[in-house]
């Protein structure tokens, strides 16, 4: 099942979603103090700047660099860089910014090709060195890479805003 | 692997090889299922990422938790789940002995459906549910479905790798004709047969081959036609020269059976696909609810109890 921010994983007769919800949603956040960290901050920049180049395409999907950035901030606050490519310390975290751009794209579009992707981007990584990487990634996230973030609580939130009911109707794939 | 402790091997399937095994951290015994997968050309397949970081976040009591992925650059994966010794397959032969369980049986299609409800209703399907997959927890009197979703996980070919290791008696028409595509409806075709099983202690459908099987399953629920399922006499395995078999009815295999439990079983059994009851539906059913107050006393449930006595009190009302 792709993942669907809107639709988090609820039990059918859970009267009060929202208290499961905001304990969950701790579970999908970077450790504290992560983003005063002036190690990983500028690698964090990067990253930023990376996975916005690098998911620009055709169906653009808003959510993959936003989860592509979940992952990230995730892993790199709480875990060490593996070495999956050792002789070049950059290519090697290169290739874990890609790598959390590829699994987002996984989980929301089937047709996702990675060594498509790889070519059009005319990147040197070849596909095991890609599932090493993605593999270290999901191991290391646990596979909880069905991140329930702010966008999860949008559906609670609009009908309290009192807007007219034209208004009201979500666009459910943003663009 | 480090957290674990791999014990004896407790069964082997489709999938690999299953271990009982130990977590050393939390002294919890598990169960290890290892597989070797899957060519990674496109690296992790997205089919493993999407169904795995789905089952990890389900939590339902009839459901077996996923508790952990391991897997190395060596292609090799362990899933890590929770430990049952205990199967429907090994309980029916031990502790359902005669056809006084109803209540029993009644209690466990109950918890089966529920399940796979919720599972359904995360649009994950199971595709091979046998009584071996249906886990017994005694103490707390409760079922849960083990490898729900596992076979769309590792993208394991629907077919039996030999008749001793993979049962097929359980499996829905539209996947025994070939149909391309296939909806939640087949597991609700499987938990029909299992109800059957519970009932006679039988298999329904056995037949040796696929044919004999799909012959048998004519035979008894009626041989389908365009008129009663649009589109099956074009599936890739229809078999050409069947007799026309016409309905069997279905009382007369269950005698002992309520005539509620009857209509709930032929719609489940139903072979158009589009047409079976849903697994919510069918928690809806007359079966389920509760008729008469004398009832509940009536015998005390061999060993699984139910442990919902209280909300069946809201059912008492009903007709």
């Amino acid at each position: 099942m792709e993942y669907n921010p809107y639709d988090p994983l609820l039990q059918e007769d859970e009267i009060r979603p929202f208290r499961k919800l905001f304990t969950v949603e701790s579970s999908f956040m970077a450790c504290e103090g992560y983003f005063q960290n002036e190690r990983t901050i500028s690698f964090r920049r990067y990253a930023v700047s990376y996975i916005e180049e690098n998911s620009k395409c055709e169906d653009f999907d808003a959510f993959v660099p936003y989860l592509a950035m979940n992952y990230f901030d995730r892993f790199i606050s709480m875990h060490k860089l593996p070495e999956v490519i050792s002789s070049n310390k950059e290519e090697n975290a290169i290739l874990l910014v890609i790598c959390c751009l590829t699994i987002a794209w996984k989980m929301r579009i089937r047709s996702f090709n990675v060594e498509l992707f790889l070519t059009e981007r005319n990147l040197q990584f070849n596909r095991n060195q890609v599932k090493e990487m993605e593999l270290h990634i999901l191991n290391s996230l646990r596979w909880r890479m069905r991140s329930l973030t702010p966008i999860c609580f949008v559906g609670y939130f609009i009908p309290l805003l009192r807007l007219p009911r034209s208004s009201q109707q979500l666009n459910r794939r943003p663009v | 692997m480090e957290k674990y402790k791999l014990g004896k091997v407790i069964g082997i399937g489709a999938y690999g090889i299953v271990h009982r095994g130990l977590n050393l951290e939390t002294n919890q015994i598990v169960a290890i299922k290892r597989f070797y997968t899957f060519d990674c050309k496109n690296g992790v397949p997205y089919t493993t990422i999407q169904e795995i970081s789905m089952l990890i976040e389900m939590y339902h009591i009839n459901i077996v938790k996923l508790l952990d992925v391991i897997s190395n650059t060596k292609n090799e994966w362990y899933i890590i789940f929770e430990y049952l010794d205990l199967d429907l397959e090994k309980y029916m032969v031990t502790y359902l002995k005669d056809s006084m369980e109803k209540h029993t049986i009644k209690y466990i299609m109950h918890q089966i459906l529920s399940g796979v409800m919720y599972c359904h209703k995360h649009r994950i399907m199971h595709r091979d549910l046998t009584p071996d997959k249906l886990l017994i927890d005694l103490n707390a009197s409760v079922v849960k479905i083990a490898d729900f979703g596992m076979a769309r996980a590792f993208d394991f070919p629907l077919r039996a790798y030999s008749p001793e290791v993979v049962t097929t008696w359980y499996r829905a028409p539209e996947i025994l004709l070939g149909s391309p595509v296939y909806t939640t409806a087949v597991d609700v075709w499987s938990v029909g047969c299992i109800f059957a099983k519970m009932l006679t202690r039988q298999n329904l459908f056995a037949g040796a081959s696929k044919n004999e099987h799909l012959r048998k399953i004519f035979s008894i629920m009626g041989t389908p036609n365009e008129r009663t399922w649009p589109g099956v006499t074009s599936l890739p395995y229809y078999p050409a020269g069947l007799p026309e078999y016409y309905p069997e009815n279905l009382e007369e295999f269950f005698p002992d059976l309520e005539p509620a439990g009857v209509d709930l079983l032929s719609e489940m059994l139903c072979m158009n696909p589009a047409r079976r009851i849903s697994a919510h539906r069918a928690l809806q059913h007359a079966y389920f609810k509760k008729k008469k107050r004398k009832e509940k006393k009536e015998k005390k449930m061999m060993i699984l109890d139910p442990i919902e006595e209280e909300k069946e009190e809201e059912d008492d009302d009903d007709p």
